[in-house]
């Protein structure tokens, strides 16, 4: 992200908003769509975070930093955005067109699987989830884009993995006692 | 290996997560969020510039100069002798700066103590609504967590009753009851069953009940009126971009067109819309009290208040931090009305809309509501215990 672009946003230049807008939606877009698996509220919370950051880019203290403080918008945006879906009942339901042609029944019940341990956790395990294992992002870059001290990020991660192994593992048990009904 | 084997050890878990994740990761942005985020920053200007990161090194120092000499100046005189102007009685406390960030719209900054707390129950890890049964004569809530609605008894929520499983936000008149399912709406009766079948509504995003109709907001951005006794559809209304919530009061049916910008006031009788009153950049919580509806905009802060009466609408910002959520919370009844703006609950003068008290709150508030004078908040989980909690405050 080019500096200036960011100076000149942060001065009211809504082309130079535009162009950071182009570089990082798409991305942000990604990272919201994991936390919130799904892709209509992924939009509103990206939609909310960067209408916010635009009436916020004023206050940014360091145009280097740009990217971590929108990461940290939308993060937020879909911890609110999070909230407001549960008013909805959420009913698990897989759509046929979800099952790729190609993919074997075998490995969609396990992406199954590790997506119904993902849904479980908190919001909060879930982005840095997310911020550690699809963007690459390291703890401190985690602490700095989530706005929380690093041994919070290590716990968070470590109560993450914690929380996927047993909700996997919970499930395992369960199908064993599946098979060992229907044998 | 198979992932299931791989789970065993962190680094093989790490692994199964990234691979899961690459799949996932599929689809890019589409290009309608792009012109809604230009379509709403051209509405909008951007919060005020902090004077001090504009100002260079020198300017600092010149600064810095001007300081030291009032206060050499101030010494000398002090010291000197100079007789100081007579003391004039002032305002006290209430005229002493306070720092922008923590001033509410009625000048009023957050207490240091925590309200009272009347009643504090365990509840779910994640409530994410809470509705007052009945405006005027409230004999419950409705609690909405993630494995349905729970029927609370009021004054003190000693009985909670079975989650109803599959429904989420509920709404009520006080006489009839509508809750939101995945792919509908549902009629429930107290103490919390379901009657009758799932009416089809797809895309359903808000629900009200009142003037003898139930209606839904979808997320096409039409008004859907149903029929409560044959579950028909009698009238959909264009209302506008992402309806959020929605709100039968005062012989009207509110809309918050989140997109738009909006609230959108419509005429139960002919579904036709009377009137678009902009609320904000992205208005998502209403609420009706004191001879009003309330409308809050997190994105923004802003307040917005329409006298049901005269039509007559005021606007008032709340502090919002930098980078974090806004407005977490709005309700309102006959007494009383309150935001919640991160851990810190505002009581607001019904007339005016201006703050006139203020309470740290003991964590995040989910979900709001008000009985009578006093307001009901949900707490998310404790992460010592895992449990979430309704609590009833008494706000000085």
């Amino acid at each position: 992200m080019d500096r200036l672009d960011v100076e000149r946003a942060m001065h009211g230049d809504r082309d130079a908003f535009a162009t950071i807008v182009a570089e990082t939606a798409d991305r942000l877009y990604r990272m919201a769509r994991l936390i919130l698996r799904d892709g209509d509220r992924a939009e509103d919370a990206v939609q909310e975070a960067l209408v916010r950051a635009w009436r916020e880019l004023p206050r940014l203290r360091d145009p280097a930093r740009c990217e971590a403080w929108l990461r940290r918008m939308v993060v937020n945006a879909c911890y609110d955005e999070g909230r407001r879906v549960r008013r909805r009942a959420e009913v698990s339901l897989v759509g046929v067109s979800e099952i790729h042609a190609g993919d074997g029944i075998g490995s969609f019940i396990e992406s199954e699987r590790i997506a119904h341990a993902f849904r479980r956790l908190p919001l909060e395990q879930r982005a840095v989830l997310v911020l550690h294992h699809r963007m690459g992002l390291s703890h401190p870059e985690i602490a700095e884009s989530l706005g929380i001290p690093l041994g919070t990020v290590k716990s968070r991660l470590r109560r993450a993995h914690d929380t996927m192994r047993a909700g996997l593992d919970a499930d395992d048990r369960v199908g064993e006692e599946a098979r060992k009904w229907t044998a | 290996m198979s992932p299931r084997d791989d789970l065993r050890a962190v680094d093989g878990l790490e692994r199964v997560v990234e691979d899961w994740m690459v799949a996932e990761d599929v689809a890019g942005a589409p290009d309608r969020l792009y012109e809604a985020v230009f379509a709403r920053t051209s509405r909008i200007g951007q919060a005020r510039r902090r004077p001090w990161p504009a100002l260079g090194r020198s300017a600092w120092a010149v600064a810095a100069v001007v300081v030291a000499g009032t206060v050499a100046i101030v010494a000398l005189l002090l010291a000197t002798g100079v007789p100081r102007p007579p003391a004039v009685a002032g305002p006290g406390p209430a005229a002493t700066a306070t720092p922008a960030a923590t001033v509410l719209p009625g000048g009023i900054p957050p207490s240091a103590t925590p309200a009272v707390e009347l009643v504090r129950e365990p509840v779910c890890a994640e409530p994410s609504a809470l509705v007052a049964a009945g405006v005027d004569a409230p004999g419950g809530l409705w609690l909405t967590c993630t494995d349905g609605a729970r029927w609370v008894t009021l004054p003190d929520a000693t009985a909670v009753s079975p989650a109803i499983g599959g429904v989420g936000l509920v709404a009520s008149d006080g006489a009839d009851t509508w809750a939101m399912t995945a792919d509908g709406i549902v009629r429930l009766g107290p103490p919390g069953v379901r009657i009758g079948a799932t009416v089809p509504v797809p895309g359903a995003t808000a629900l009200a009940v009142g003037s003898g109709a139930v209606w839904v907001a979808t997320r096409d951005g039409t008004l859907v009126r149903v029929d409560p006794s044959t579950g028909r559809t009698t009238a959909r209304v264009a209302v506008g971009s992402r309806p959020v919530a929605v709100l039968a009061a005062a012989g009207s049916v509110w809309v918050a067109a989140r997109g738009d910008g909006m609230v959108v006031r419509v005429d139960p009788r002919t579904a036709a819309v009377i009137e678009r009153i902009p609320a904000g950049v992205g208005p998502s919580a209403l609420a009706a009290g004191a001879g009003a509806v309330w409308a809050a905009s997190p994105t923004d802060g802003v307040v917005t208040r329409i006298d049901t009466g005269t039509a007559a609408i005021r606007r008032v910002s709340a502090p919002l931090p930098d980078d974090k959520g806004g407005i977490s919370g709005l309700a309102a009844s006959q007494e009383a009305v309150y935001i919640a703006v991160r851990e810190t609950l505002f009581r607001l003068d019904p007339a005016t809309g201006l703050a006139i008290a203020s309470v740290r709150l003991s964590g995040y508030p989910a979900a709001m509501a008000v009985d009578g004078r006093d307001p009901w908040i949900a707490f998310e989980r404790d992460l010592r215990t895992s449990v979430g909690a309704l609590v009833r405050l008494r706000v000085p």
